[in-house]
This record gives C-alpha cells, sequence and structure tokens, in this order.
C-alpha cells in the first residue's frame, strides 16, 4: 500500500534549542557589533560604522577577525580538504570536476597516479588515453591541491585511497554540514563504508573485502553486492538524509548514532518526518551523553 | 685558452665562462687534456679521476679565515687520483713551497677523521601544521625518515620481529585447566618476586650496614651456579671496595666440593622456595671465594670461628700430599654448626631485615622489602604449583615468555614510541592546540591554515595577525616593526621613535613574550626570555625613514 500525506505546514524547528551550544545566527542586515577594532572577513560589510551581516549564517570569531558563515553555500576549498566529485569534462591534460563549488575544479592529469603506480613524465599517449580512465560521469574522490587565484580548485588522487569510486551511492548535501575532522575516509562498524567529502557530497560503499594491492583508484570492482550490504547501505542513506534535514553537524559519530537510533524502523520509513524527527532527537541524545 | 686546449693544458676556476668551464670537463673527461689547473670546486666533483693529484698547499681561506685542509676536504680531493681501469696507482703530490710541512699538520689532514654527517632536521610549526593539513600523511612518518633516525635499523628489526612472531606461534599451548589456571599470574609474581628481590639484595649489600654486617662469623646462603640455597660463614672480607669478595665455607655434598656449574637456571625459579640445602649423602664442605651476586641472604645468626686456622687447613688439604688427610678440628665444627643451623631450620633461617635490623630507611628499600612480603604470601595462595604437571607447564610459560618480552621489545623500538624527535612533536602540537591553529582532533583550524603560509617567525605574524595590531598602522610604520624579524644584531644606540612606532614595539613584545611563555609551559626547552630576545628593533628607525621615501646616506648614521 502506498502512503501518501496531504501537504502540511513545515513545523519550526525546536530541536535546536536543547544545544548545549548557542549558535550565534544572523540574517543579512543584522548589525553584529559596533566596536571598530575588529577585523572584518568573509560574508561581513561596514555600514556607518557598524559591523553588518551580508548573508544568513553563523557568527565566528576568531581572535580579532569576525565572519559570517553562510548556512546554504556552495563550497569553499582550502588545500587538503577532502572531495567527491563528478567528472564533466575531459580537456587536453586535464579534466574538469563538478564539486558544488563556484567553479568547476579542475584535475590535472600530471596530479593523477598512472595504472600501474609508475612515475614519468606524462607522454602525448598518456594525454590520448585520458578518457579510458576517467570520462564523463564518472565519480572520484580527490584532494584540493591548491587554490587558483580566481577561487577554482586544483584537485590531485596522488595516494592510493583516492580515485575512481565503483559501486555505491551518493548523497548531496550542503557543504556547511560536514564536520572538519582529521580523516574523512571511514569505515563504519555497521558494515559499510563512508566518505564524508567536504564539498557535501557523501559517498557509501561497501566495505572492500581485503585492501587493493594495484595503484589506487583504477580497479573498480563490478563484483555483485550483496543483499545486507545493499540495506545496510540504504539505511545509512536515509539516515544522512534525516540529519541534513534538521540541520545536525555530520561526521562519523553522529552517522553512526544515528543508524543505530533507526534500527527499529523500517529502512523506508525513516524518511517519514516524524519518524525523521524521533530518530533525529535520539541521536542528538546519544551525541550529548558522549561529549560529557 | 685555445692555444692551451691545443698543448693539452686547461685552466678551470669559477671566473671562467660557465661554458668554457664545460669544454674544460667534458674534455679532462675524455683525457684530451693532460694537465689541469683546478680550484676546489673542480677537485670535489665527481666523476672527474686522474692519475696524479698535485696540491699546491695544504692551506685554504674558507670565507672566514685561512687555514689548513680539514680531513674530509683532503680525502675528498686527494682520493681522485687513480682512475679504474687505466692506472694501477694514483699518485698525490703535496708541493713544499714554504719549507717541509709540520708533521703534526699533515698526520690530522691525512689521517684525521672527516666530519661527522649531524641530522640538521628541525621540527618546526610550519612543517608540522602543513603536515597536518594532508590526510595522507603522518608526521611521525616524516620524523621517522630524517636522518637522524637513521640508526634504528628498521629492516633488521623487522626481520627479527617475524622470526619471533613464527617461533610464538609453533610454541605449544598453554595448558590452563583447573589447577593450572592461575599459572600465568603465578610466573608474573615469581618474576616479580625476583626482580624486587635482586633490587632489594643489591640496595642492602651496598648499604654500609649490610657491609658491616657481612664479617666474619655472619651466616649467609649462597646460592650461584653451584650451590643452591647452601649455608655458609664467612672467613674473610677482601679489602677492595670496587669488587668485594667475601671468602666463606660452604656446606655442600660430598664430591661436590669442586663442582662444575650446574644449569639449574630452570630447576629454581619456579620452585621459589627458601628450603635450605641438606646434603643428603656425607657432608662435605668447601672454601670458596663469593661475589656480592652470589649471596642471596644474610641470616641473622653468627658463629664462632678461627678463620685463618679454617683457610690454612682448607688450603693445605687442597695441596695432592695432603689431600687425604682428615679435615682439621676448626673447620670440621664449623662445618657441624652449620649442620646443625640446617637442620634446624629446613625451611630456611631468618634473614636480617633490611628496615628493622640494618636500619635502612631509603624508599626503594622499604617499598620493596614490603612488596616482597606481599608477594611471598601471595606466591602460597597459588593452586597451580600443586598440580602435577607443573614443572613442564612453568617452563613452557617461560619459553613463550621469552619469546614474547623480545618481541615486545623490538616491536617498541621500531614503533612510533621510540622516536628521538617524537617528545619534541608532542610539546609543539600542544602549543598549536592551545593557541587553536589545531583542534583537539587534529583538524587544522583557519589560524592553522595562515600561519601554514609563513615560512619562519609563524606563530608571532599570525598572532599579530589576528589582534588586529597591523591594520591601525601606516604602511611604513608596519614596515618599520616587522624589520624586527630579519635584524639579528644587537645595537648601542637608542633608536628615536615616534610614539606609535614605540606602542608597536611593546605590542608585539607583549605577543613575543606571550608566545615564549606558552612555549615554556609546554616543555619546550626554550625560555621566553630568549624567544622574545629574537625580536632586536634595532633596524626599525632606519627603515622608517626608507619607507617613508628618504634618500640614503642621510639615514645611514642612525645606524
Amino acid at each position: 500500500m502506498a502512503d501518501m500525506r496531504l501537504p502540511t505546514l513545515r513545523k519550526p524547528l525546536a530541536l535546536s534549542v536543547s544545544f548545549f551550544d548557542r549558535k550565534d545566527l544572523v540574517v543579512p542586515g543584522d548589525v553584529i557589533t559596533s566596536d571598530t577594532g575588529f577585523m572584518r572577513g568573509h560574508g561581513t560589510y561596514v555600514d556607518e560604522e557598524k559591523l553588518t551581516a551580508s548573508v544568513a549564517g553563523e557568527v565566528q570569531r576568531v581572535d580579532k577577525l569576525i565572519c559570517v558563515s553562510p548556512l546554504k553555500t556552495r563550497f569553499n576549498g582550502e588545500v587538503g580538504d577532502v572531495i567527491v566529485g563528478r567528472i564533466t569534462e575531459v580537456q587536453q591534460k586535464r579534466w574538469k570536476v563538478e564539486t558544488n563549488s563556484r567553479l568547476d575544479s579542475v584535475l590535472m592529469l600530471s596530479s593523477v597516479n598512472l595504472p600501474g603506480g609508475e612515475l614519468r613524465r606524462r607522454s602525448a599517449e598518456d594525454e590520448l588515453t585520458m578518457r579510458e580512465y576517467l570520462h564523463e560521469g564518472d565519480l572520484i574522490s580527490a584532494e584540493v591541491q591548491s587554490v587558483f587565484s580566481d577561487g577554482a580548485l586544483s584537485l590531485h588522487t596522488r595516494s592510493l585511497k583516492y580515485g575512481k569510486l565503483g559501486q555505491g551511492v551518493l548523497v548531496q548535501l550542503s557543504p556547511s554540514l560536514i564536520k572538519r575532522q582529521k580523516t574523512h575516509f571511514h569505515n563504519l562498524p555497521c558494515g559499510a563504508s563512508i566518505i564524508l567529502g567536504n564539498n557535501g557530497f557523501v559517498w557509501l560503499y561497501p566495505t572492500p573485502a581485503q585492501q587493493e594491492e594495484e595503484a589506487g583508484g583504477f580497479y573498480t570492482s563490478l563484483e555483485p553486492v550483496s543483499i545486507s550490504d545493499r540495506e545496510v547501505i540504504s539505511r545509512l542513506r536515509n539516515c544522512l538524509l534525516a540529519l541534513a534535514a534538521h540541520k545536525v553537524l555530520l561526521f562519523d559519530t553522529s552517522v553512526l548514532y544515528c543508524y543505530e537510533s533507526s534500527l527499529h524502523h523500517q529502512v523506508k520509513d525513516i524518511l517519514k518526518p516524524e519518524v525523521m524527527e524521533e530518530v533525529v532527537l535520539l541521536t542528538q541524545q546519544k551525541l550529548l551523553e558522549h561529549e560529557s | 685558452m685555445r692555444d692551451l686546449l691545443k698543448r693539452g693544458i686547461a685552466v678551470h676556476h669559477s671566473g671562467i665562462l660557465p661554458i668554457l668551464k664545460e669544454v674544460i670537463e667534458m674534455l679532462f673527461s675524455r683525457g684530451l687534456v693532460k694537465v689541469l689547473f683546478a680550484t676546489e670546486t673542480f677537485a670535489m666533483g665527481v666523476n672527474m679521476p686522474a692519475r696524479t693529484v698535485v696540491f699546491d698547499s695544504i692551506r685554504k681561506h674558507d670565507g672566514t679565515g685561512f687555514r689548513n685542509l680539514l680531513p674530509g676536504e683532503y680525502i675528498q680531493m686527494a682520493g681522485r687520483a687513480g682512475r679504474r681501469g687505466l692506472d694501477a696507482t694514483g699518485t698525490v703530490i703535496l708541493l713544499c713551497k714554504a719549507g717541509v710541512h709540520e708533521m703534526s699538520d699533515l698526520h690530522v689532514m691525512m689521517l684525521g677523521r672527516p666530519t661527522m654527517l649531524q641530522s640538521q632536521f628541525r621540527l618546526t610549526y610550519t612543517m608540522i601544521l602543513n603536515l597536518l593539513r594532508v590526510e595522507a600523511l603522518r608526521v611521525t612518518d616524516m620524523m621517522r625518515r630524517s636522518f637522524s633516525e637513521s640508526h634504528r635499523d628498521s629492516q633488521a628489526s623487522e626481520q627479527r620481529i617475524s622470526e619471533l612472531k613464527k617461533t610464538l606461534s609453533s610454541l605449544p599451548p598453554l595448558d590452563s585447566e583447573g589447577q593450572l589456571s592461575d599459572l600465568l599470574p603465578y610466573y608474573h609474581t615469581v618474576t616479580e618476586l625476583r626482580t624486587t628481590t635482586e633490587a632489594v639484595q643489591k640496595a642492602v649489600l651496598e648499604s654500609v650496614n649490610g657491609l658491616k654486617a657481612l664479617s666474619v662469623g655472619r651466616v649467609i646462603v649462597v646460592n650461584n651456579g653451584q650451590h643452591l640455597n647452601a649455608l655458609g660463614v664467612i672467613l674473610q672480607v677482601s679489602s677492595d671496595s670496587v669488587n668485594r669478595t667475601f671468602t666463606a665455607l660452604i656446606l655442600c655434598e660430598k664430591g661436590n666440593e669442586e663442582g662444575g656449574v650446574r644449569n639449574n637456571s630452570d630447576a629454581f625459579p619456579h620452585l621459589f622456595n627458601t628450603a635450605l640445602f641438606i646434603p643428603e649423602g656425607p657432608c662435605s664442605h668447601t672454601v670458596q671465594k663469593l661475589k656480592l651476586q652470589d649471596i642471596s641472604a644474610i641470616t641473622v645468626k653468627t658463629l664462632k670461628v678461627i678463620p685463618d686456622r679454617i683457610i690454612d687447613n682448607y688450603n693445605k688439604r687442597q695441596q695432592p700430599r695432603f689431600r687425604n688427610d682428615p679435615p682439621g678440628q676448626a673447620i670440621s665444627t664449623a662445618a657441624q654448626e652449620l649442620l646443625r643451623l640446617a637442620e634446624s631450620n629446613p625451611g630456611g633461617v631468618g634473614a636480617l631485615d633490611p628496615v628493622n635490623d640494618l636500619q635502612l630507611k631509603s624508599v626503594e628499600v622499604v617499598e620493596g622489602s614490603m612488596r616482597l612480603r606481599r608477594l611471598q604470601d601471595a606466591l602460597r595462595a597459588f593452586s597451580c604449583i600443586h598440580s602435577p604437571t607443573f614443572g613442564e607447564q612453568f617452563a613452557r610459560v617461560q619459553e613463550r615468555m621469552r619469546v614474547q618480552d623480545e618481541l615486545d621489545k623490538l616491536l617498541f623500538l621500531i614503533s612510533d614510541q621510540s622516536l628521538t624527535l617524537l617528545p619534541e612533536y608532542h610539546q609543539r602540537i600542544k602549543v598549536l592546540q592551545s593557541l587553536q591553529y589545531v583542534d583537539s582532533s587534529g583538524a587544522v583550524q583557519l589560524k592553522g591554515r595562515v600561519a601554514c603560509q609563513i615560512s619562519s617567525h609563524e606563530l608571532l605574524l599570525t598572532e599579530l595577525l589576528f589582534e588586529n595590531s597591523l591594520s591601525p598602522l601606516a604602511p611604513e610604520e608596519s614596515a618599520a616593526l616587522l624589520s624586527c624579524l630579519v635584524f639579528t644584531q644587537k645595537t648601542q644606540v637608542e633608536p628615536h621613535l615616534s610614539n606609535t612606532l614605540k606602542e608597536g614595539i611593546e605590542r608585539v613584545l607583549a605577543v613575543a613574550k606571550r608566545i615564549g611563555e606558552l612555549q615554556m609551559d609546554c616543555g619546550i626547552p626554550q625560555t621566553a626570555e630568549e624567544f622574545v630576545g629574537q625580536f632586536k628593533f634595532g633596524l626599525t628607525e632606519v627603515v622608517y625613514c626608507w619607507a617613508r621615501g628618504m634618500v640614503f646616506p642621510g639615514g645611514l648614521y642612525a645606524v
């Protein structure tokens, strides 16, 4: 039986009140401070000696620097960020990758590992066989190597853990929800692995049985994935969507707690609003206990 | 040059055009240049061997002074005499233009040790921050690859580790049923007992009171390769305080007087008891010189003995002529006394208590003897000693533990914990965390990312930036202030500075002091004063004038 509902008014989010760290939220036009001793950062402007916000988001103060980081934004990359992106174009000696930022990111041919792991100067032949490695529509995981002056990112996959992604599920969320951590590759104990890209793209995939010996990213396994693995991944995907809908910061612990809290519901039920609320509430409680 | 080259002579030094230098090098390596006059640069280079090397002088100017050649330099330059495959020998000639050189100089130069290679690897904040940004690398991996860690010889250790792991898996498994269930704890207790006893013994025997107690006539318990818990009495104490030996009369089996070293290291650890040795057969005795390690306990008993007579008697009977003589009276009375003592106290004669009798009050001894008593009591409570297969199982445990210990030690050596720079790394991470450049889990924050871009004095500059101390200043004022980062000389002249500049200097020094104190708190061995002293403001006034467009040499007098 299909589950059909009538449209309802969106409930005001009462969940964030329970947080102990009240975030300083502003909307465009809100005066942040009248003190002139502060340096102004991104997302602010000075209007008649008063520092005002120009975007809707959270105020961040680092010593004397005030900036507003918006809640809904394109991905602004920093050196060292891990991203999950999709190839949009194959150009001469580079690929263009879509990473949910203002400009397409660039993946140079010299920044990828050659098959077999050899180190040599890229020849004209390598240029002609670029399409065999990555073509339009492929998903890759990469790291930001540098930022061009116009804000475009230069990526690289010079490590065995980056490269072309095989079978799995992509979830597209807002970049401001991903917590910046030491590592973004996690093997969750529930039986799947996750890559939390800083650009908001999250990749869920079955944990590989053994580590690949070849240069990473070239070998995409086409073996069929078992039903149990698929169920775990589907549940995780719905949990991610639930957490994102309630603006919960995503990192490996929060995703895991959400998974555990949702176990007594069916996978497809997690997307229903009331179930979503319950699961997220449980997750937040567990996170609070974990902190203290 | 062409005329010279046609005749097979060439000249090579830094004043010659680079393209000419390359031509000469190519000709020389092909052998077309017969005589080459060159400077040190060519002489130090690679792949240019010659048949003979002639040194015009053994002194050179190294930029600061005139000195003799270092052994390393000499070896490098003289070593290129003799071409492989073309010359049987190489010749080195030293010209003595100003008279024959001093023998000592030549000795040092030719036979001295070349300068040792020392690692100049320094952990800087910039390096740590840059490495933390990249997910794939760990800072400890980078540190491990430095030259300073090259002594660790990780390949040999890795091989040994795999060997040990194989041995460990091939050992027979331990039987831990029933009575033997506490075998492993028993082993640990026994080892701890042994080590604590040794430690307390050492302390006792090295103390003044202990040595006083080890006087003539004192009954001791001897434990060494030859005697197991045998009673003995001290006859003589050597006066050599470094290697003190004790001549003692010891009870033993007949036939075991000379005795080889019994390999009883397997036997006595597990039967860790203090049961005294009582000869089963006819009792006999021996007089031997003992070391401190052989004495395992000093008992409370003393005997009246006449040491000289005993020793003489024994030495006499060592000679083949008197070998079958019966032992003298003094010696047999002493031996009888010892035997009586052993038979009346089979479980062991009371030993001198280090704390109460010998008045040893040091913390280690008091704690050690308390621990000993506890462990000895605990020993009795174990059930595994009653098991019939105890001996064999214990031997297995010992073997397994031995392999395990060696494996653990090697694993520690190749792990991150034994890196020499690791403590400094932790200290610096602590500094970065308290300044909030890095959060508690190791992810780089905004301030850290800013500091990554700065290659020297990164902490000071980032703090100044974020404290908004540079923005209210005019460009020439900030240039003047920042000159402290590059100026390293001490000046005596007091500069005349405007008030804003003076305030700026105060602020910079305050920030530097804060950072210096934080570094000291986190354990880095550099005092705050040293850190602040790095920043010298002697050039501030000059830079200020220059930045305002003043023409030199007007400002030069200020320095």
